[in-house]
């Protein structure tokens, strides 16, 4: 009776150990888990994917076409297009596929770019008045040599939401669904589609989605004058930034225009601070007024420059014999105190003509930058710096740390910057500051300098500071704005550097604040120089 | 009465059982029947042998339950080392990242784990002394579950290494099959013969998580977008299949010889439907309807049981296991049109039949498992009619090559040894427990061609790692006689 009372306990023993220790799978717990992990890299739709510059126009042509999947943008697939539009500004596209950059072991292939599969034909596509169009490229089947995400063939219905920005350029966002090997929607992916020059596919740098240089929406909310048409978007961040007045060599080209202009526009500081800069342009050569500047400012990041009343000398076009007015509306998200460049919008004042195009702007004294006076340079490429920035070697990431008067002893932040070489004569040096924390990008490097001799100037706008409740400075707890400078004094470039900073706090005080910054490629730097 | 109350609680207790039952992989491949513990064999007459040989009920009197609870406690690692990386320098221009990343995707994966699994089974004569036995039983032969540490020390810059180095393979999940059996045996006096015959009932469920890349790969990011993903795969089937045995009393009351068959599932490969989900990349997660392919192999069974004396009783017994059945496990979308065709893959994992419906296949997992055989040797001690000690020990063989084994499904060569005490308390009721520790012999596929050498659709993360594993088993169980 003993053993049997024994053997009783021991079973229940291990019978309730095993139920109470049993480790019960949660594979969906687990699943969901890593979706909240990542949710900060999903994609939700990227910003730029709806540009507020499209206008309806002839924008027939053969393009290299990216589009940007949402699973992986930054292996997009590519199609060589070609677009062919009537008088009625109704399309009919071909979609070439073709073969990816590498293979699916990521070896580089020999015969990238090269057309694989049957192309697909969309025909009848009409582009709205407002520069948009729709088409749906249905069981699209592509070759697993073009499919970069997973080398198999594919097949999918692919709807492209597009939107026009000029005679040669185009892109947007991208729907659907792959819906073999299996379903996978392709919601939040993008696309964008640039002209093809040159019959060697390798050397285009694709695009995958809609540039920057969207025309930020400047408005107020509600207007009291035209409450009915409720509230038309969020108010654009106006920000004046110093330094910019003085004169400039303009240039620039609108589609419609055979030849590009070249003035002269001078501005200066505003005591509007919704304008910032106001002033005019004029004739290179008689020096005579042709318009005014009404105000060049910075509206959420992006330069804006609007010249109203852009005057049209009577010949100049045989569009206008007797001459007329034009509205002038220049974006411009690169650049610095030496100048800008970015979109033109032309529209004739009174009559139902616009345009797209290009501009770019550099001081009329500058010893850093030229505008060339060229038929073909446009847009940024006009631009040419007189003499390389000579910052080659400070690319690369950095970690970064910094620690300003008011954070003493608060242990500095550690931050990733980045630092590339420009593909834009203007900056040099551009990049990212990013957060370690999560990932964020916190501000953009506009640009870098040669400090003295050796040394390297970075300069960064609008550098969010995100909330924090722990944060060390009060004001700071619900977030804030800043711009910086950071001058080295002590670098090995490229490996490591360190030196002082210039914090100029905007939001939610203007203060400027001094500090000391340490960055390093491979360890957690100091935050100052030894 | 008892009899009467047990038999009207056991569709219950079948029903609970099914909620709660993995299998507890601790024979070759996944093989996971260890009820019974040493006397779950084919020289037996127990509710057990209507898996393990349904002759043996036909040896059976009167009405007998066995309820047995397995109860496992598992230990595994999974070392993967660097080399099993594709990309080995996936960040060139960060030396710092590419180290963080190449620690992210390596190391050691670890798993503690304690897993239950019920077999319930009941035969009877219905009080007739007659020499047909009929029997049913509900068990778990097949599968396991797991649930691999989180690696709270992972980089956060790479979100998913959190789930371990093994995770592109296995985080977290439950391949599991269970079976409900239905069996008869017919004993022939004359002959001290007993045949009997079974069908079964398996029912077939995986639900399992793994990291996964769409182009087979384990890169982390790609052009600083998030590139692992997840793949939550939650399948289901109903599959039949059939058993048979003969048990012959060689020796009056002295010795027994068994021989027994089971069928493949579904003799031959079976078709999971259910579900995929997936987190692919940046992209929002979606979810698809997909069959999955799987195989389970026949088995043979042998025994001898010997007791030359009363006190004293030897046993040896084995099987022979042909895993060689599962060749291969195919993912397909469901709405695929001849998945035999399209699922059939060359030596390099490639299409074999790229005409066929192969746009709809999502993934092939290539397995080309071998034929695994173990064999157990065992004895028992009775100190008093009532009180039994039995001791064992055994060596099951390794079904999956060194190119297939990966951390969701290991195997490896393995010893047993087995103690256990068996107290018959009345005469209708015998309480047993029985200690099993399975000895899985490391093994290191690290210099071995592995998944990452085929090409799509079959291709996968390297999965050359150094496997150990070691499984402490307790049988539970308790026997009612009427």
């Amino acid at each position: 009776m003993n053993i049997s009372r024994t053997l009783l306990a021991l079973s229940a023993i291990s019978l309730v150990v095993a139920f109470v220790a049993c480790n019960a799978p949660d594979p969906e717990g687990r699943y969901d888990e890593f979706g909240k992990l990542t949710e900060d890299y999903r994609a939700t739709g990227t910003t730029n994917n709806a540009p507020n510059n499209a206008v309806q126009v002839d924008f027939s042509g053969r393009y290299f076409l990216s589009i940007a999947t949402s699973v992986l943008p930054s292996t997009p697939l590519f199609f060589d297009t070609t677009v062919t539009v009537d008088e009625s500004f109704v399309a009919n596209f071909s979609f070439q596929p073709l073969k990816t950059d590498f293979d699916p072991m990521g070896a580089p292939r020999a015969d990238a770019r090269v057309a694989v599969g049957d192309p697909i034909i969309v025909n009848g596509v009409q582009l709205g008045t407002d520069g948009i169009f729709d088409l749906e490229l249905t069981d699209a089947a592509v070759s697993g040599e073009a499919n970069p995400i997973s080398g198999g063939d594919i097949v999918a219905t692919i709807q492209l939401h597009g939107f026009v920005t000029s005679a040669t350029a185009f892109c947007g966002s991208v729907d659907g669904q792959v819906s073999e090997p299996t379903q996978i929607g392709l919601a939040g992916s993008t696309f964008a589609a640039i002209p093809i020059s040159n019959d060697d596919l390798t050397l285009i740098m694709p695009e995958g989605k809609c540039a920057a240089g969207v025309v930020p929406v400047d408005d107020a909310g509600t207007d009291a004058d035209d409450a009915d048409m409720g509230d038309a978007g969020p108010l654009a961040k106006i920000r004046c930034p110093a330094g910019l007045e003085g004169d400039y060599v303009l240039t620039f080209k609108a589609d419609v225009q055979s030849a590009r202009s070249q003035v002269k526009m001078t501005v200066a500081a505003s005591a509007d601070t919704n304008l910032c800069y106001t002033g005019e342009v004029a004739s290179l050569t008689s020096g005579d007024k042709i318009g005014d500047v009404e105000y060049l400012r910075e509206a959420d990041g992006v330069m804006q420059i609007l010249v109203p009343n852009f005057n049209i000398p009577p010949g100049a076009t045989p569009l206008l014999p007797d001459g007329g007015e034009s509205r002038l509306e220049l974006t411009a998200t690169h650049w610095t105190k030496e100048g800008s460049c970015g979109d033109l919008f032309f529209s004739l004042v009174g009559l139902p003509i616009t345009s797209p195009g290009d501009f770019a702007a550099i001081r009329q004294d500058s010893v850093l930058f030229t505008v060339a006076d060229s038929m073909t340079a446009a847009k940024c490429t006009a631009i040419e710096p007189v003499t390389a920035c000579g910052l080659d070697a400070y690319a690369g990431t950095y970690n970064f740390k910094f620690i300003t008067e008011s954070t003493a002893g608060a242990g500095g932040n550690p931050t990733l910057i980045t630092l590339e070489l420009a593909t834009h004569p203007l900056t040099c040096l551009s990049g990212s500051w990013i957060s370690k924390t999560n990932g964020s990008t916190l501000a953009n490097v506009q640009y870098a300098e040669l400090s003295g001799t050796d040394q390297v100037k970075l300069t960064v706008r609008n550098f969010v500071i995100p909330p924090d409740p722990t944060n060390v400075i009060s004001f700071l707890r619900e977030g804030g704005l800043a711009d910086a400078t950071i001058t080295s004094t002590q670098s090995v470039p490229g490996t490591s550097m360190c030196g002082t900073m210039s914090v100029s706090l905007i939001e939610p005080l203007a203060i400027t604040s001094a500090a000391t910054f340490g960055a390093d490629v491979a360890l957690e730097p100091a935050v100052a120089c030894p | 009465m008892l009899g009467i109350g047990i038999a009207r609680a056991l569709p219950w207790a079948a029903a609970a059982a099914i909620l709660t039952t993995s299998g507890v992989v601790n024979a070759s491949g996944f093989s996971a029947a260890r009820f019974g513990g040493e006397r779950g064999n084919p020289t037996e007459s127990n509710p057990s042998t209507l898996y393990y040989n349904p002759a043996g009920i036909g040896f059976s009197t009167g009405t007998n339950v066995l309820i047995d609870v397995t109860t496992a406690f598992r230990s595994a690692t999974a070392d993967r080392p660097q080399s099993a990386i594709d990309n080995q320098n996936p960040f060139p221009d960060d030396a710092a990242k590419n180290a963080a990343a190449l620690d992210a995707n390596s190391g050691k994966g670890t798993l503690s784990n304690t897993i239950v699994a019920p077999m319930i089974g009941v035969t009877t004569d219905f009080g007739l002394d007659i020499p047909l036995k009929v029997g049913a039983a509900f068990y778990a032969p097949f599968g396991g579950q797991a649930v691999w540490d989180k690696n709270d020390a992972a980089d956060p810059q790479f979100p998913g290494a959190v789930d371990g180095s093994q995770r592109w393979y296995t985080i977290d999940g439950t391949i599991r099959t269970l079976a409900i059996t239905g069996g008869a045996a017919y004993y022939l006096e004359p002959a001290r013969l007993s045949i009997g015959l079974s069908g079964n009932v398996y029912l077939n469920t995986i639900e399992t998580l793994r990291a996964r890349n769409s182009d087979g790969s384990d890169d982390l990011e790609l052009g600083g977008s998030l590139k692992e993903g997840r793949s939550l795969i939650s399948v289901s089937s109903t599959d039949f299949g059939m058993g048979a045995g003969v048990l012959w009393e060689a020796w009056r009351r002295k010795a027994w010889v068994g021989l027994s068959y089971q069928s493949r599932p579904n003799f031959g490969h079976m078709e999971l439907e259910g579900t995929l989900q997936n987190y692919l990349g940046a992209a929002q997660p979606n979810e698809a309807d997909v069959i999955l392919t799987s195989s389970l192999p026949d088995i043979l069974r042998f025994g001898i049981r010997v007791r030359p004396k009363f006190r004293y009783e030897l046993r040896i017994f084995g099987d022979y296991t042909r895993w060689s059945a599962l060749e291969q496990q195919c993912l397909v979308d469901a709405s695929i049109s001849d998945i035999d065709a399209a699922c059939e893959v060359n030596a390099d994992g490639s299409f074999k039949n790229p005409g066929a419906d192969t746009g709809k296949v999502i993934q092939n997992l290539s397995r080309k498992w071998n034929d695994a055989f173990g064999i157990r040797l065992g004895g028992s001690y009775w100190f008093s009619k009532d009180l039994e000690l039995q001791v064992g020990g055994g060596y099951d063989s390794n079904a999956i090559p060194d190119e297939a084994l990966d951390a969701a499904l290991m195997d490896m060569d393995k010893f047993t040894a087995t103690l256990g005490v068996v107290y018959q308390a009345t005469e209708w009721m015998g309480l047993g427990v029985v200690a099993t520790n399975v000895f899985y012999l490391e093994r290191d596929t690290t210099d071995s061609a592995g998944n990452n050498d085929l090409v799509l659709p079959s291709r996968q993360p390297g999965n050359q790692a150094v496997y150990n594993q070691n499984i402490f088993v307790l049988n539970t169980n308790v026997t009612l006689t009427f």
